[in-house]
């Protein structure tokens, strides 16, 4: 299989990757991993376009399925968020991460580069969780993957009401976040544990979010017509026409009133969710959100949604290449912004 | 699936009030030495259910590799007890992170319904009539 090559450049040094996942480990007297060794060798943390170049590398969906809005997080978005959580707010590193809806793998495998001490990928797609295994394996990280649907998945099974009495046990609140996901849910929550502040972080399409809840709640898939998502993503949709007759930046892709109705529904729901996930979180939750909707997701979050402060920390190009038949561009680059929310002081009982 | 993954897991099917601990069934399992981080196992250690963890241990077939009851922070974070060979936080990092099990099933506690492993992904799906 050929890779980049930048992969290889960045591998240089070390054996075929492909024969030494098969090879035994090292003997138990080797002080280090391959891993760390060579992170120790260069003194260095790993450099961004190192990681980028890494997750280059990755397989992405072969054939993604729509009804699940399969979409690859590409190398140059998913190192820069991964990045920015680790060196400015010290996210990942010797923490716990769990990427929720993980796909092939590629914010986990990023996680995992940058030394997340326990990875956790949960995916509804046998087929990805395989991808996204043989991904791990490629670059000999380990990453425990768990087929589950996001919103069924019990993580430490106590009901979500008592959590707010055990505000220590950060699974437990891991559980408390899963159950307001929905499966379409494209979205990654990094839950890790600190000496004694419990940290979790969200990353989430949002924007992507309200309008796949909308395809899925009007059945437009079932009806084989594009959903409003997609619409605005080639952004010359089959109902482009009434577009321009919508105002709010954040159903401006909805392409009927209808649509625009259940917009309007989903971002109620999701925003719901966001409340929990507020409550789950007690140090940072980071998100990505289109650009166009910045005005309202800083409104919504620090109004209704239990944030202390909401600030961008940069704005990102979400590169999507072409995917699907229907798509009628080779690739659209989204404005995304990265956002860290800061959550407000959890009730103590 | 690391026996960290199994303490945080728990059953979902309908009716069930707490479906913790999963009980570990293991047909096939291996180690992967990792570095220890001893502050990493510190966060850790009060999240952890002791006993999920050392009834894991036992379904591996590994009685002496943990004690019934958790031993002292004192004990566990004693000066210099990660350099030692066989001390109690060599052991939990052990049991937590290095033991990856690749074939076998996880059976609920209140249900009986068996959740099976393959190839180290724990199939947690539910079918229609659990949801």
């Amino acid at each position: 299989m050929l890779r980049p090559v930048s992969r290889r450049y960045c591998l240089a040094g070390r054996r075929q990757l492909r024969a030494t996942s098969a090879l035994p480990r090292r003997p138990s007297s080797a002080p280090l991993t391959p891993r760390r060794r060579r992170r120790r060798e260069q003194d260095t943390k790993m450099k961004l376009k190192q990681l980028e170049g890494l997750l280059g590398g990755l397989t992405q969906f072969p054939e993604p399925k729509v009804e699940l809005e399969q979409y690859p997080t590409g190398p140059h978005i998913a190192s820069r968020m991964l990045y920015t959580a680790e060196n400015s707010f010290d996210d990942i590193a010797g923490k716990v991460v769990a990427d929720f809806g993980c796909g092939c793998g590629t914010l986990a495998v990023a996680s995992a580069l940058l030394d997340a001490e326990q990875v956790i990928g949960v995916d509804i797609d046998s087929q990805s969780l395989e991808l996204a295994q043989e991904n791990a394996d490629d670059l000999e990280l380990d990453i425990d993957l768990i087929w589950s649907d996001i919103k069924q998945l019990n993580l430490k099974g106590v009901a979500p009401l008592q959590l707010i009495s055990c505000p220590s046990l950060l699974l437990n609140k891991l559980q408390f976040c899963l159950s307001c996901v929905t499966p379409t849910a494209r979205c990654s929550l990094l839950a890790t544990g600190d000496d004694e502040l419990v940290e979790a972080a969200f990353i989430s399409f949002l924007s992507f979010l309200v309008t796949l809840s909308i395809s899925k709640e009007e059945g437009t898939m079932e009806a084989g017509r594009v959903p409003p998502m997609l619409v605005q993503i080639q952004g010359q949709g089959r109902g482009g026409g009434e577009e321009s007759r919508v105002e709010t930046p954040a159903v401006a892709s909805m392409a009927s009133d209808r649509a625009r109705r259940a917009a309007a529904r989903g971002l109620v729901y999701r925003y719901r969710g966001r409340e929990k996930l507020h409550h789950v979180a007690s140090q940072a939750v980071y998100s990505l959100h289109k650009t166009s909707t910045r005005e309202h997701i800083k409104k919504a979050a620090l109004r209704d949604y239990n944030a202390a402060s909401a600030e961008v920390l940069c704005e990102l190009r979400y590169d999507l290449p072409q995917s699907y038949k229907f798509h009628k561009k080779r690739e659209v680059d989204i404005a995304v912004d990265l956002w860290r929310f800061v959550p407000k002081a959890q009730p103590s009982s | 699936m690391r026996l960290l993954t199994h303490n945080m897991l728990a059953s979902n099917v309908r009716g069930v009030t707490s479906g913790y601990p999963l009980k570990l069934e293991a047909t096939n399992w291996c180690t992967k030495e990792v570095d220890l981080n001893a502050d990493f196992i510190r966060g850790l250690l009060p999240k952890i259910d002791w006993r999920a963890l050392v009834a894991a241990t036992r379904a591996l077939n590994l009685p002496e590799l943990l004690p019934e009851e958790q031993p002292s922070e004192e004990e566990i974070f004693a000066e210099g007890a990660a350099n030692v060979e066989g001390s109690a936080i060599r052991r939990i990092h052990h049991a937590l992170l290095e033991i990856h099990v690749q074939q076998g099933a996880l059976i609920c506690p209140e249900s009986g319904r068996s959740f099976p492993i393959e190839k180290g992904i724990p199939n947690m799906m539910l079918h229609e009539d659990e949801v």
